[in-house]
């Protein structure tokens, strides 16, 4: 396709993306960026030099070819933090603006008060972690901020990097957006902060009989998400239109794609908490499977946890209640940049788009570009659009009917081969049975004999997997067929049959909290651990009592706010009941064991008994 | 809402309890020195055992009412048999800490095989526990 049909394209369905009140970074085009930044390099235990002091960067100069040796780290350097001067008059000239009420954030409900206090303890240590991992600088947002004001007012445009991509008779456009900067941690309590962030969206296309593109699905990125779960079918109500522009609500300060507005709780999962998450998955998997919990709706039990203590939640909040950009949105995009063919910036530049923080989780590093992922390694998106999605197994509607029915074909050819190859084999076994039964009582056919028993047990066993297989196909060609017709009905199956864990935002219901209970949620861990020093310095002698009462009456002021006295009842007994049966067999091991070789012989003898008599 | 058996076991197992609790109640307040006023020391030994006496003849109490109100499908009555589970259990391992009174392992074993029963999807279901289902992740938000 020429580059004006690709724009053309890109612009029929090109998104509204719907902000959240108090968003201060919007999709640029990376030209002024990359001019207004420095590119460093960081090799392994060095300390960074600068290879492009800012000025002199350009694009062309960003994709030159480099090859520094192993573990070598490029990165691009947006901003310098603010000298306490810089950072106090720019404080003083946002405070003398007059801001508009509807453009300010306003946290609300916080997402401590949405979690329990393991969760909250285990985040108080990865904010104290912060101090000891690499992190972008505190006032940086302030001096980004000020940065990207400064490049707005040369040239006020947003927009987006478009690519179109023919793939296994699927034309898929990918909707590219460069921010330079995500200042989710400081500007709306998430996980992290970085210069530069890359988010895209993908619109996947069919072609109908007269060539027309039809849209089929949406794919938009987004955290904690990967494969099927990414996609909405185009008539899914989740997926909001505008005409034929999908809306996208993207997360405050992440920049992460939502199809509904909401707040969403994100669960970050520290790498060395690894083995506990998959523990606590496991033992409440377990515990369900044993007591059957999951049978009375008809969900099977099944291993992924809803909640585990051991991952640190983070509210993203995506409420489209601010600015939009996009078709009937508050801003219109700029015309598209194109990525086909790939510019050299985006292919020969495998380095990260800002600050490398040497924050060893990595969230507080920038990311690299569109092609690459921070290894430098090409990402799943960028080669693979149609397996990003889970896509590559689902054929475009107009051509579904057809696969069906040439599957249908070859099917029944290979039952056809079947039937004869049975007949065929089945043949041969009587023949075979027939001549074993006249060697029989012949002593000097036992050789031949026992040759014949072989063949015929192994042709046995053949004509039985044969026949199976026969059957099977028989079965899944009557599926095929009633694929086939629902197909011709038009009927496309379930909306949201692909999908095993869809994006939902966090409910409110039942968690109408008092002003005083956010402020328990907010105050909470910090008094438990004043507390602990209190007990240590002036009740020593009362440690574990003292310890124990304070926990109990933390935990249970805190199940009441959250309407959660049920849980902590349940909860409570049932570790109470591991402690005892831990007691139990600490102190009656081997009786436990005669016990229990006792009753399972019983039940043998019983169970033998009843098949003499029945 | 049908009683299913499970529910109709399960109440009758609460009232063996209330039975079973009772017993030790009565074993703890026969072991009461009554003339504990005499010695300062006999005060002390004594006075727990009151005290213990007491507390499963309140928890005897509660697993009785809570055994009707297993019998009559009210809808608290799993949490309160949970709860009663929990006091249980509680006192039982505060007792095997301090004395190991003979008692303390039948009474953790049955409570135990309680919890277990109490958590069994019959029971749970036939109470509308769904709500502790979902918090404990057992069924997904549609």
């Amino acid at each position: 396709m020429s580059p004006d049909t690709d724009v053309a394209l890109l612009r029929r369905f090109e998104p509204v993306i719907r902000y959240t009140r108090g968003e201060q970074f919007f999709p640029i085009d990376v030209k002024p960026y990359v001019e207004s930044s420095s590119l460093w390099m960081h090799p392994p235990n060095q300390e960074p030099a600068c290879r492009v002091p800012e000025g002199e960067l350009t694009l062309e100069k960003l994709g030159q070819y480099r090859c520094d040796g192993f573990g070598t780290v490029y990165y691009l350097k947006f901003i310098e933090p603010l000298n306490i001067t810089e950072l106090a008059s720019y404080r003083f000239q946002q405070g003398l603006k007059k801001k508009d009420p509807n453009t300010i954030f306003r946290a609300g409900r916080g997402r401590l008060a949405r979690v329990g206090y393991t969760s909250r303890f285990i985040d108080a240590l990865f904010s104290l972690s912060l101090l000891a991992r690499g992190r972008v600088p505190g006032d940086t947002t302030a001096a980004a901020a000020m940065a990207f004001h400064r490049i707005l007012e040369e040239n006020e445009e947003f927009c987006y990097y478009g690519r179109v991509v023919e793939l296994n008779e699927w034309t898929i456009l990918q909707y590219w957006f460069f921010y330079p900067f995500n200042n989710w941690r400081s500007g709306f309590y998430g996980a992290n902060d970085h210069e530069a962030d890359w988010e895209m969206i993908c619109v996947y296309l069919s072609r109908d009989k007269a060539g027309e593109f039809i849209p089929e699905w949406a794919a938009f990125a987004s955290h904690d998400f990967s494969g099927d779960d990414l996609r909405r079918r185009w008539d899914d109500p989740e997926l909001e239109k505008l005409g034929d522009h999908p809306v996208v609500y993207a997360g405050a300060g992440s920049h992460a794609s939502y199809y509904s507005p909401g707040e969403y709780l994100t669960e970050l999962e520290l790498p060395f908490m690894s083995p506990l998450v998959r523990l606590m998955d496991g033992l409440q998997s377990q515990w369900r499977k044993f007591l059957r919990q999951a049978q009375g709706n008809g969900t099977p039990a099944n291993n992924s946890s809803a909640f585990n203590i051991f991952k640190i939640p983070f509210v993203d909040y995506a409420r489209g209640d601010g600015f939009s950009i996009g078709p009937g949105g508050d801003r219109e995009w700029g015309c598209p940049r194109l990525l086909n063919p790939p510019p050299a910036w985006a292919v020969q530049y495998r380095g990260l788009w800002g600050l490398y923080a040497r924050d060893p989780i990595a969230g507080e590093n920038a990311p690299a570009g569109p092609v690459y992922n921070r290894e430098g390694e090409v990402r799943r998106s960028w080669y693979d659009p149609l397996g990003w999605s889970g896509l590559d197994k689902v054929p475009p509607r107009e051509l579904a009917y057809e696969v069906v029915e040439q599957r249908c074909i070859e099917i029944k050819k290979n039952r056809d081969r079947l039937a004869v190859t049975i007949s065929e084999k089945s043949k041969s076994l009587t023949n075979l049975w027939i001549e074993a039964a006249a060697m029989q009582a012949q002593p000097h056919m036992a050789n031949q004999h026992a040759t014949h028993q072989k063949e015929i047990d192994h042709l046995s066993a053949e004509l039985r997997n044969l026949r199976s297989q026969y059957a099977a196909d028989g079965s899944l060609l009557e599926s095929l067929s009633n694929y086939a017709n629902q197909l011709s009905r038009g009927d496309w199956g379930p909306l949201r049959a692909h999908i095993r864990r869809a994006h939902h935002p966090a409910s409110d219901t039942g968690l109408r909290l008092s002003r005083f209970a956010e402020t328990w949620a907010a105050i909470s861990i910090g008094l438990m651990m004043l507390g602990f020093v209190g007990i240590i310095m002036f009740a020593q002698q009362y440690l574990i009592f003292g310890l124990i009462s304070m926990l109990s009456i933390l935990v249970f002021i805190e199940a009441g706010f959250r309407r959660q006295l049920t849980r902590l009842i349940s909860g409570f007994t049932i570790a109470l009941s591991i402690v005892s049966a831990i007691i139990l067999v600490f102190e009656f091991f081997w009786q436990i064991v005669v016990a229990g070789v006792i009753l399972a012989g019983g039940y043998i003898i019983w169970e033998n008994i009843k098949e003499l008599y029945t | 809402m049908q009683r299913s058996r499970t529910v109709t076991v399960f109440a009758w197992l609460l009232l063996f309890q209330a039975l079973g609790l009772s017993i030790i109640s009565a074993l703890n307040f026969s072991s009461i020195n009554f003339e504990w006023q005499i010695t300062h020391q006999d005060f002390y030994m004594d006075l727990p055992s009151g005290l213990r006496g007491w507390a499963f003849a309140t928890l005897s109490l509660l697993a009785l009412l809570t055994g009707v109100r297993f019998f009559r499908l009210r809808e608290s009555a799993w949490l309160h048999a949970m709860l009663i589970q929990g006091l249980n259990l509680s006192l039982a391992i505060g007792l095997y800490l301090q004395q190991k009174p003979f008692y303390v392992y039948p009474l953790m074993v049955y409570c135990i095989f309680m919890v277990l029963y109490l958590n069994y999807s019959d029971v749970l279901n036939t109470f509308g526990s769904e709500e502790a289902l979902k918090e404990w992740g057992g069924i997904d938000e549609p």
